[in-house]
């Protein structure tokens, strides 16, 4: 019997419900079905690494793949909020920009903690000496705004994360 | 059992972390919608010293043992 976090079931209902809630508060998260199954995605994501940590086979590299996943999910859910704002499209460069740093730096700081705990091998320490390095360029204070580059590293870095635990 | 809690109490800072990052994403969108340029610089300024901060701690952990 699989434990009640696994179940994909309570996840699309607690997605639903907190998407119902924060409606009823007068808040919109742009939260369509589409959305609602990547969120759902990422979730199921994140358990699957859970569960994994459970069983006695070593995991070799556990939490950037959830950070990256999710940094793809907060993209593709922000990039469809921002299609269809009012704002400028200096301020939708900005905020492009903002969500995609702030996500990165969320995957980094958990890639950071395994690499303190020494569970990452020396290529894969390599691989996001790399990404960082690309990155710096978008996200390091005072670098140009360029919402291009900033979704166009976040994507490589997805995929190259998940060449590592291919 | 301790495995399983210790497994559980991940999931639960990974979630938690994750949520963090969707509640930024969802307030910088938020100031985006209304065309607050300020609050969307503001958010800008976070996330990149949010970023220099994770770099920062990145590096400094390049004495830990590989895997």
């Amino acid at each position: 019997m699989k434990p009640w976090y696994a179940s994909k079931t309570l996840w699309v209902n607690l997605i639903a419900l907190a998407a119902a809630l924060s409606g009823a508060m007068g808040l919109d998260l742009g939260l369509d079905t589409e959305a609602q199954a990547s969120i759902v995605a990422g979730i199921m994501a994140i358990v699957n690494i859970a569960l994994r940590l459970v069983t006695k086979d070593a995991v070799t590299i556990g939490k950037p793949p959830a950070a990256a996943l999710l940094v793809g999910l907060i993209l593709a859910a922000s990039a469809g909020g921002l299609a269809g704002c009012a704002g400028s499209q200096q301020t939708k460069a900005v905020t492009t920009v903002a969500i995609a740093c702030d996500s990165y730096a969320t995957a980094l700081a958990d890639a950071g903690k395994l690499r303190v705990a020494g569970k990452l091998s020396a290529g894969q320490v390599d691989t996001i000496n790399k990404l960082n390095r690309a990155t710096d360029a978008i996200c390091l204070p005072d670098s140009p705004i360029d919402p291009a580059a900033a979704t166009a590293v976040v994507q490589s870095a997805i995929a190259t994360i998940k060449e590592i635990v291919k | 059992m301790i495995a399983a809690f210790a497994a559980l109490s991940k999931g639960v800072e990974i979630i938690q972390a994750a949520s963090e990052a969707i509640d930024f994403a969802n307030r910088a969108l938020e100031a985006a919608q209304n065309g607050d340029e300020a609050k969307a610089a503001e958010y800008l300024a976070a996330s990149r010293k949010r970023y220099a901060d994770a770099r920062a701690a990145w590096d400094a952990a390049e004495e830990a043992p590989s895997a």
